[in-house]
């Protein structure tokens, strides 16, 4: 070998050439593209394997493909994963984050939506648009994040994007650029940096109203988000306040309406039973327990009715308040689309700098949303309003609910009108307390009459007629006579006159109390024992004298208590309490007393004259004014109300009991009226007045009067009577006994002298004196003579001369010594042969014919109607068998009170008026009948209830 | 009678004067109706059963009226005490519930 060259050693190239050139190709290799051939490899490789160049080119090729194949494969991994990451780096991103929020609002929504629909509180309708709209904004907003996140793609380097707004800045310069390019004309350096900035800000500004609203979002929770979060963004938008928006939201419960049905079932349950306790709890007495359990109730309710009252004006504010929400959404929604609107129109109307497009922009936003505060401001109080009203009517409709149960209760008769009667009549009770000055003054009357009845206590323990004791015999015996005056027994009416009167005592001297007791006493006893005088109307007068007389007794042995009121006091106490009044002339000033009075009736049928009794009026007037006295509360009578009537009420008393002025005051008229012939001077009592006002008792005015009248009278005969006038004004008599009397000096004991001439005062005629027996007085006291004619026949009865009843004395005379001197009646009746049925003659009555001889006297008093003396309370008679003799249903309707009156001891007087007037008029009238009826029934003489007899007597219930 | 209608301070008081005016009447008609059946059950406890009777048989409303007025005693004075009744009840239900 020599040295040939394998180079020049050409191995037969036709194969291989061929196949260098088919693969020559271009080759990659590291970028560069090749396309030279390599051959020497290439051909030497096969060669060395003994390929052929079409095998190794076929070789080749696969391999190329299988290449190829294998860097596409490798091109699409790659591309994917590149795709992968950056998808994830979006995610990652802030934008990636927008996009997915957006994502998810929506799915939130749609699935709030979707239970709405479901659970009926919206339409589909309403929800799919809802739903739209929603969908709509969420997918500008994914739109918007991904454009954002591409264009920090583009800045390029990492550097570019750190520096975003340097970017932003460039690319928007490029974007300036490519506007110069899309055939803008060729702005001006200083335009295009004007375009830039503008596109800067709106970039900018978008900006950061996506991240505000991202913020706000990511804060919410998930589940409050609701429909009205979809305005959230759009309220951002054009920056509504914070508190405009936490209004909007609303959350209706079904618990809560649950809440309500409730309530309403138990509010409608709990209304009969609170109206029951309503009603009852009104009643006057309702105990404590009542009133606990309605307290308790009231309560309840009103707390469940408060519940009540809140959740439906919950309920109603939050449904207006959704439906608020749509409203303002809409709203918003369309403002939103002004302000853009109108943004256009500004930059259409020229070039605006950057701060004018963003002054004009901040504008329209605080007019967007001063319109919305206002019209929601509106909707607000609108939503209020309704609430109100709502309100109003659940609270009205539920206590009209009440109300009208409570009325159901008292209709059902659950509620008790006792308490209603009651103030019914105290109302007429306090009328009737009103008119207690006419009450009162009955009491003056009812005073005179207890005194009179008083006289059954004493005639019940045994006094003849002649009623020994002082006092207590006289005023027992005339009040037991005076009980039966106007009685039914005609007999009884028609008395004496006042000449048989003044006749038979005129003479007495007043001074003398033992006299005077002989006198009076030797006189009744006459009386009583004339069941022989053949003048039975002579009788009955001389009965009605004693009567006469008895009422004088009785007047002064009245009352109960006494007061020591003064002058003034008295002025006063007729004012207090009542509208003091001008004195006006009355009935009794004129000189013609009505006709149809009792007073004047009784006294014209005695033959008097009514001047007479003007005339004594006139006196009382004319005295009152020296002693202040002042007209009546009634007027009617100047000194009779405030005075006598007032006197009468307050000083029932003896008069020598009463105050100075008082008993000076009487004392005067008493004497003016002697004086004036109005009332005999020396005698116990009678006169045309007196006699007229004894006899009327029906009327409250005369009552005072007669009252008073008697006092007076009294005083004239102080010493004959009772020996209660002549004491002193310190003493303070009992009643009925015991009369302590001092021997009564010139000025306290009022004597009166015959009364003088007056001119034009009535002349009595002369009294019609005894027979020409010795004078029955007893005293050693010797009648004047009586002109025959003048004297009137009168049976003969020989009165020897009496000697002094030393033992019937105006000495004290108490309880004890009646019977004493009972006996010692009877002895003297029996030695002057007095004899009840009338049998004259000398003969002596023996002393065991003396009880004979009362009980002739009992019966004859009986059978002349009048009241047995002796008679008393039957021994069988007890409270207990007068309360057995009522009727039972009376006794229920008249009550405990009433009951307690009916059996009473108590005699009449202010009190006892008093009290039975309250209960009278408590009474309906079928009752008042039946107690009248019992009451006229009773034995009038009975010591039980006889205060209320002489009530109903004074009052015209019952004729007395 | 109490003229609720027309008594702006009792209807602002309560909160209804501004109401629309169906609105204001229905309520007015509610509180009068409510005033009226507090009336009856106070007048009940006024008059007697006799009255209520004779009341009962009345029936023009000015007679009605007349008859109220002479028969319960300062009865003007009664409606006008209903009324103020009626009037702070709402205020003290509102007050604990709407917060006015």
């Amino acid at each position: 070998m020599n040295g040939e060259s394998i180079k020049t050693q050409q191995v037969g190239n036709d194969g291989w050439d061929s196949l260098a050139t088919e693969f020559a190709g271009e080759r990659n290799i590291n970028g560069r593209t090749q396309k030279e051939r390599t051959f020497s490899q290439m051909d030497l490789y096969p060669r060395m394997k003994g390929e052929t160049p079409e095998q190794y080119g076929a070789r080749l090729k696969f391999m190329n493909q299988e290449t190829a194949k294998y860097q596409e494969e490798q091109a699409r991994i790659e591309e994917e994963e590149r795709a992968r990451q950056e998808q994830i780096a979006y995610e990652n991103s802030e934008q990636g984050q927008r996009e997915a929020m957006a994502q998810e609002k929506y799915d939130r929504l749609k699935a709030k939506l979707d239970q709405a629909v479901e659970e009926g509180r919206m339409t589909k309708e309403h929800a799919d648009s809802l739903l739209e709209r929603q969908l709509k904004q969420a997918t500008g907003d994914i739109e918007a994040a991904r454009q954002d996140y591409q264009d920090r793609q583009t800045v390029g380097s990492e550097e570019d994007q750190a520096n975003y707004s340097e970017w932003l800045s460039r690319h928007d310069a490029e974007n300036i650029a490519n506007l110069e390019m899309t055939g803008r004309e060729t702005a001006t350096d200083e335009e295009r940096a004007r375009l830039e900035a503008e596109e800067r800000a709106k970039l900018e500004a978008e900006e950061a109203a996506k991240e505000q609203a991202e913020q706000e979002e990511s804060e919410q929770p998930p589940e409050e988000s609701d429909e009205a979060n979809s305005g959230d963004d759009a309220e951002s938008d054009i920056g509504l306040d914070s508190d405009v928006v936490d209004k909007l939201k609303s959350k209706i419960t079904k618990e809560k309406i649950n809440r309500i049905n409730e309530i309403d079932e138990r509010l409608k349950n709990m209304l009969p039973d609170l109206a029951e306790l309503y009603a009852r709890n009104r009643r006057l007495f309702v105990g404590a327990k009542n009133r606990a359990d309605f307290a308790n109730a009231k309560s309840e309710f009103e707390k469940l009715l408060d519940e009540r009252l809140r959740l439906g004006a919950e309920m109603e504010y939050e449904s207006g308040k959704g439906e608020i929400s749509e409203i303002l959404q809409n709203r918003i929604e369309e403002l939103r689309a002004e302000i853009e609107a109108k943004m256009a129109e500004f930059t259409e109307e020229g070039e605006k700098t950057s701060e004018e497009t963003e002054a004009k922009r901040a504008q329209l936003i605080e007019e967007a949303n001063n319109t919305i505060r206002s019209e929601y401001s509106e909707l607000v109080k609108e939503l209020e309003s309704k609430v109100n009203a709502n309100f109003l009517a659940h609270f009205l409709e539920s206590q009209a609910k009440l109300e009208d149960a409570t009325i159901d209760a008292l209709d059902n008769g659950s509620f008790c009108r006792s308490f209603v009667n009651k103030v019914i009549n105290n109302k007429v009770l306090k009328g009737a307390l009103i008119a207690a000055s006419v009450v009162g003054l009955a009491a003056t009357g009812v005073g005179l009459a207890t005194g009179l009845a008083a006289g059954s206590m004493a005639v019940s323990l045994g006094y003849t007629a002649g009623g020994v004791a002082l006092g207590a015999g006289k005023g027992a015996l005339a009040g037991g006579l005076m009980s039966r005056q106007d009685s039914k027994n005609s007999a009884v009416r028609g008395f004496a006159t006042e000449e048989e009167i003044k006749s038979q005592l005129k003479d007495i001297d007043i001074t003398n109390q033992d006299a005077d007791t002989s006198n009076v006493t030797s006189w009744l006893m006459e009386q009583y024992s004339s069941a022989n005088e053949a003048d039975a109307s002579s009788n009955r007068k001389r009965t009605a004298v004693a009567v006469g007389i008895g009422a004088a007794l009785g007047g002064i042995m009245s009352g109960v208590h006494v007061d020591n009121v003064t002058t003034k006091e008295v002025t006063e106490r007729v004012r207090v309490g009542t509208e003091p009044t001008k004195y006006e002339p009355t009935m009794f000033d004129k000189v013609n007393i009505p006709k149809g009075h009792g007073a004047y009736d009784t006294f014209t049928q005695m033959g008097g004259n009514p001047e007479d009794l003007q005339k004594a009026l006139d006196i009382m007037h004319s005295i009152d004014s020296k002693y202040g006295m002042v007209p009546g509360s009634n007027g009617e009578t100047a000194g009779l109300n405030g005075a006598v009537g007032d006197f009468a009420h307050t000083y029932p008393g003896p008069i020598n009991t009463w105050p100075d002025v008082a008993q000076s005051y009487i004392r005067e008229v008493a004497q003016e009226w002697a004086r004036q012939g109005l009332i005999p001077s020396t005698s116990t009592g009678g006169g045309p007045i007196y006699d007229t006002i004894t006899k009327t008792v029906t009327d409250y005015i005369p009552n005072a009067f007669m009252n008073f009248l008697t006092r007076a009278t009294t005083l004239t005969t102080a010493a004959a009577v009772g020996g209660v006038a002549g004491g002193t004004r310190e003493e303070n008599t009992p009643r009925g006994s015991n009369v302590e009397q001092e021997e009564p000096t010139t000025q306290e004991t009022p004597i009166i002298p015959e009364p003088p001439e007056i001119p034009g005062a009535p002349v009595f005629p002369e009294a019609e004196v005894a027979t020409e027996s010795e004078p029955i007085t007893g005293d050693g006291i010797e009648l004047p003579e009586v002109p025959e004619e003048q004297v009137v026949p009168i049976p003969e009865i020989e009165t020897p001369v009496v000697e002094p009843v030393a033992e019937v004395s105006a000495e004290a005379i108490d309880s004890s010594d009646v019977d004493n001197k009972t006996e010692e009646i009877i002895r003297i009746m029996a030695e002057r042969g007095l004899s009840p049925e009338g049998e004259s003659g000398p003969e002596e009555i023996s002393a065991e014919d003396a009880d004979s001889v009362l009980e002739r006297m009992r019966r004859e008093m009986e059978a002349r109607g009048i009241m047995n003396p002796d008679e008393s309370p039957t021994s069988e008679e007890t409270p207990d068998s007068i309360i057995e003799s009522i009727d039972a249903d009376l006794r229920d309707r008249i009550g405990e009170e009433g009951i307690q009156i009916m059996v009473s001891q108590e005699e009449s007087g202010v009190d006892s008026s008093s009290r039975i007037a309250n209960w009278w008029n408590s009474l309906d009238d079928a009752t008042k009948r039946d107690v009248v009826q019992f009451e006229a029934s009773a034995d009038a003489s009975s010591v039980y209830g006889r205060a209320l007899r002489i009530w109903l007597q004074l009052n015209g219930q019952i004729n007395s | 009678m109490f003229d609720i209608a027309n008594n702006t301070e009792f209807l602002t008081a309560i909160g209804i004067n501004n109401a629309p005016e169906d609105v204001k009447a229905k309520l007015i008609a509610g509180i009068e109706g409510l005033a009226e059946k507090k009336l009856v059950v106070k007048v009940s406890d006024i008059i007697t059963e006799e009255q209520a009777e004779e009341f009962g048989k009345i029936t023009d409303e000015q007679q009605a009226k007349d008859w109220l007025e002479a028969n319960v005693p300062n009865f003007s004075a009664l409606v006008t005490e209903v009324f103020e009744e009626i009037k702070n009840d709402i205020l003290q239900h509102k007050g604990a519930v709407v917060g006015q």
